[in-house]
């Protein structure tokens, strides 16, 4: 009888632990103590729901960024910025590591510079055969950022996005980071792809 | 005594009043209405209730303004996270080209 029990408690724990769908959980709260700078952004039900309104109603926002933001469920971001020496370990990052190495997540790109220590990576949740979510993780030595987009996610919108376009001219977040060089620092330009030279 | 005076005390002389005319006179008093007061309790009724409405009124409107500052943050958070987001994809997709191009010309 006594085992039943523990095994119906357990069986209501253990969804409650695990992650839910695309969402991440976010287990990185010892990372704040030790940081100068930390970015938390929550965004989900209402409060999502709250932005998403005033958003589309902004003049010059386009079709595609009204349709990705309708779309959305949640945005989980937590931004860390160290000064000095690298302050954090793998393994302080290494619960967000581990669930996007879990199932239904794809890494899309991945970019790492050894001799800098930095990287970037893009991974898309796979539902169904369908993009459910979105997470970017971008690591070097004074700073550690994930970014969860929970919903289905428009790859080209998000870039175009990146690049100020579908909305209004304003300035963009990241022009408000702190600069710094490398090779993850630089401006994102519009890239062409390789041309052939006929001659 | 001059015809004045004669007219004077004749005027002012007691006179014994007509039968019924003291019960006459307290049946008017009584009839009279009473002298119009003030309802106190109303006027505090009145100003309560015009200060509750002032005060649902200034709460809505704080309320109100409280929601559209956060509604404005969520989506100043939004905009800032999709274009994060962008920003990092782009680097990181600009950072495959390059190494694409990289490999293309050795």
């Amino acid at each position: 009888m006594r085992k039943t029990w523990l095994a119906a408690l357990f069986a209501l724990c253990a969804p409650l632990a695990a992650q839910e769908g695309a969402q991440l959980r976010m287990d990185l709260d010892h990372l704040e103590e030790r940081a100068d700078e930390v970015v938390t952004i929550n965004l989900d039900g209402e409060s999502l729901e709250r932005g998403r309104k005033l958003l589309v109603l902004k003049k010059g926002v386009t079709e595609p960024v009204k349709s990705l933001v309708g779309k959305l469920k949640g945005i989980y971001l937590r931004r860390f910025w160290f000064k000095g020496k690298k302050q954090y370990s793998k393994e302080d990052v290494s619960p967000i590591h581990e669930q996007v190495a879990g199932p239904n997540w794809v890494p899309l790109i991945e970019v790492k510079d050894r001799t800098k220590a930095q990287s970037v990576s893009v991974y898309s949740y796979v539902e169904n055969e369908e993009v459910t979510g979105v997470t970017v993780v971008s690591e070097d030595n004074q700073e550690f950022t994930v970014l969860n987009i929970v919903g289905p996610v428009d790859l080209g919108t998000l870039s175009d996005l990146g690049e100020g376009i579908g909305i209004p001219a304003m300035k963009l977040a990241t022009t408000e980071l702190p600069a710094k060089e490398g090779l993850l620092q630089q401006p994102a330009a519009k890239v062409s792809p390789p041309t052939i030279d006929e001659n | 005594m001059g015809p004045v005076e004669s007219e004077l005390r004749k005027a002012l002389a007691r006179r014994t009043p007509p039968a019924g005319f003291t019960s006459r006179l307290m049946e008017e008093v009584r009839a009279d209405p009473p002298p119009r007061r003030v309802h106190w309790r109303w006027v505090a009724a009145g100003a309560m209730a015009a200060s509750l409405s002032l005060g649902i009124f200034m709460q809505k409107q704080h309320s109100d303004q409280q929601a559209l500052i956060e509604a404005r943050q969520a989506e100043a958070e939004l905009l800032m996270s999709l274009q994060l987001a962008g920003v990092k994809i782009n680097q990181a997709r600009d950072a495959v080209w390059r190494s694409g191009n990289r490999g293309a010309e050795q």
